[in-house]
């Protein structure tokens, strides 16, 4: 029993119409088709219509967590909204075994005017527990939603995030079978965050999970498999959870885009001398970024600033020539180049960028005038390096004293 | 009076489950529960907005000394009757209603239309037209019969009645199934 099977999707497919009343339209026709039991299921797309899900399989036993990733728009939600039966798919098989508890919109079916307490009843019967239930578990659920002396209070007066918190105490309290979570855990503040993660993997030793998520941190915390969107289709789908989320963050590789300034300088180009390709870089070895730039007028008190971002665009380090010894005062026009060396990258394993601005200093590091700067200059995937979750992992020195 | 009262109740059956549906679409689009239960609150809703009515109209029967028949006690399978005749269309209307939204105030308007169709405040058509038009409207026997049991009448229409109530639970079925078929389609066209 420990390893069956609760969630089997077979070849799931699902269309969705771009247009409104055409989509309409479909709707009732697809109705009509399915009462009249002749018609064969129409496996090509109509006019205005693509495929949100296309042939999507996969498994998930009990004890298991499926990371499910891709970008806005790649179908995640609708997946899940087909495994928690709101919407049927237009071609494939869905088997789910046991009690489901889906974490996608918490606090669906508030009723504003009535109080918290009331609410945990109204919706703990909407969720499908029942009233004695309700009474065996409510100090649990209300000690977990930390809502305190606002129990008393009509939801309406709620903040948002004690509005999640009672939801989402509700719903952990269902003990289910299934459990899939689509980015509830985004809202919320940093304690309460830790409070469900404890949580949802004390549910999951238990349960079959689905995770959705855009912060990879948390999914390389939770899941144990991994499966990656991208326009609906599968494009990576396995246990190896680092190489799924790379996959992840190649998607988003080609929408590298480039936003200048020009002033007194241009950049010529920017290279990466490490020992594998230029895309990744492994976190333990040496550096060198070579940058070759031209000044169109001679310039004065030049200085590097180089930043790293994050894959949300973050900055999250930053690097500035005139910290070291560099000094570039008076800069003829004409051709140059310098480098900038790094023993290594204390970055945790991820997709980071790169972005360079050449600016003027003053005294007492004030900036001046930007020379250049060009935006998200380079794109490098990050790789073995300890997987923690922040972006900067510093190597201390560490010993027993 | 007593006419509008009764047409009322059919009234309220019809929009009830499209309404009902509307109202909690923003629950219907995110949580997955029996859609029965949606319909099954409209039903409840008709009926207490029965009692409601109710309550209000005694005090009117005594004022204008309107005798109370002992058919009485067979009142409320008449109401129930219009009730569940009411539910049926609803039921019937609700998948297409909630995808365009014309659907519900075409009812509205509709069921005004309709009512001045059946002998709700005046006296049933023996000839013509009008009789026709009301041999085919299946409104007509339920509020009939409903009326004649309240006010001590022999029902003059009891066979029809019966055989409407029957029909109807034959399509009631069907609308439920219906119903449990489209459902999913619907919210996957008004979803997000």
């Amino acid at each position: 029993m420990e390893q069956d099977i609760l969630i089997r999707v077979e070849e799931v497919s699902k269309k969705f119409c771009r247009e409104l009343k055409r989509s309409l339209y479909y709707g009732v026709q697809d109705i009509v088709s399915e009462l009249s039991p002749l018609s064969l299921p129409n496996r090509k797309l109509r006019k205005d219509e693509f495929w949100a899900n296309k042939e999507i399989s996969f498994e998930v036993k009990r004890g298991q967590c499926l990371g499910l990733i891709g970008r806005n728009g790649a179908g995640k939600s609708t997946l899940l909204k087909m495994l928690n039966g709101l919407v049927k798919p237009d071609h494939g098989k869905i088997e789910m075994r046991g009690k489901i508890a889906a974490l996608i919109e918490l606090g669906a079916g508030f009723n504003p005017l009535l109080t918290g307490l009331e609410n945990i009843y109204v919706n703990g019967t909407v969720l499908g527990l029942s009233r004695s239930e309700i009474d065996a578990k409510l100090d649990s659920i209300i000690e977990f939603s930390e809502v305190g002396e606002f129990l008393e209070m009509p939801v309406q007066s709620y903040s948002s995030g004690m509005r999640v918190r009672l939801g989402f105490a509700v719903a952990v309290h269902l003990e289910p079978d299934i459990l899939l979570l689509d980015e509830i855990l985004a809202v919320g503040d940093a304690g309460f965050r830790a409070k469900c993660f404890n949580k949802i993997s004390e549910i999951s030793k238990n349960a079959a999970v689905i995770f959705v998520s855009h912060f990879m941190p948390d999914v390389s915390c939770v899941s144990d498999s991994v499966l990656v969107l991208k326009d609906g289709r599968t494009q990576y789908l396995g246990q190896n959870v680092t190489e799924g989320i790379e996959c992840y963050n190649q998607l988003f590789l080609k929408g590298l885009n480039k936003i200048e300034i020009n002033g007194k300088a241009r950049l010529r180009s920017f290279d990466v001398s490490s020992s594998n390709n230029q895309q990744t870089i492994s976190g333990g070895s040496p550096v060198t970024f070579k940058i070759e730039y031209e000044c169109t007028e001679p310039i004065n008190n030049a200085g590097f600033q180089l930043d790293f971002l994050d894959q949300n665009q973050k900055p999250i380090a930053q690097c500035y020539s005139s910290a070291s010894d560099l000094k570039l005062i008076n800069a003829p026009s004409g051709n140059q180049s310098l480098e900038v060396s790094f023993r290594y990258i204390p970055f945790a394993p991820g997709h980071y960028y790169l972005s360079l601005t050449c600016l003027e200093m003053l005294d007492g590091s004030r900036r001046g005038e930007i020379y250049f700067r060009v935006e998200r200059i380079k794109a490098f995937w990050l790789k073995d390096s300890f997987p923690g979750y922040t972006p900067v992992q510093l190597l201390g020195n560490w010993r027993r004293t | 009076m007593l006419g509008t009262m009764l047409w009322q109740n059919f009234a309220d059956a019809v929009q009830a489950p499209l309404s009902m549906a509307t109202h909690n679409r923003s629950i219907l689009i995110r949580v997955q529960f029996p859609r029965e239960a949606l319909v099954l609150s409209g039903i409840y809703q008709s009926l207490f907005n029965f009692l409601v009515r109710l309550v209000l109209f005694f005090p009117i029967l005594l004022v204008f000394n309107i005798q109370i028949g002992a058919g009485l006690a067979w009142f409320p399978l008449g109401i129930l009757a219009l009730i569940l005749l009411g539910t049926t269309l609803g039921i019937l209307l609700t998948p297409v209603g909630l995808l365009f939204k014309d659907i519900e105030t075409g009812t509205t308007l509709f069921l005004g239309f309709w009512m001045l169709l059946t002998p709700v405040v005046y006296a049933p058509i023996k000839d013509g037209l009008g009789a026709a038009i009301s041999r085919w409207n299946p409104v007509t026997p339920l509020l009939q019969t409903s009326r004649d049991w309240l006010i001590g009448n022999t029902p003059s229409t009891l066979g029809l009645f019966y055989l409407i109530c029957a029909l109807n639970m034959i399509v009631l079925f069907v609308g439920w199934i219906l119903y449990r078929i489209s459902m999913p389609h619907v919210i996957a066209r008004i979803g997000s």
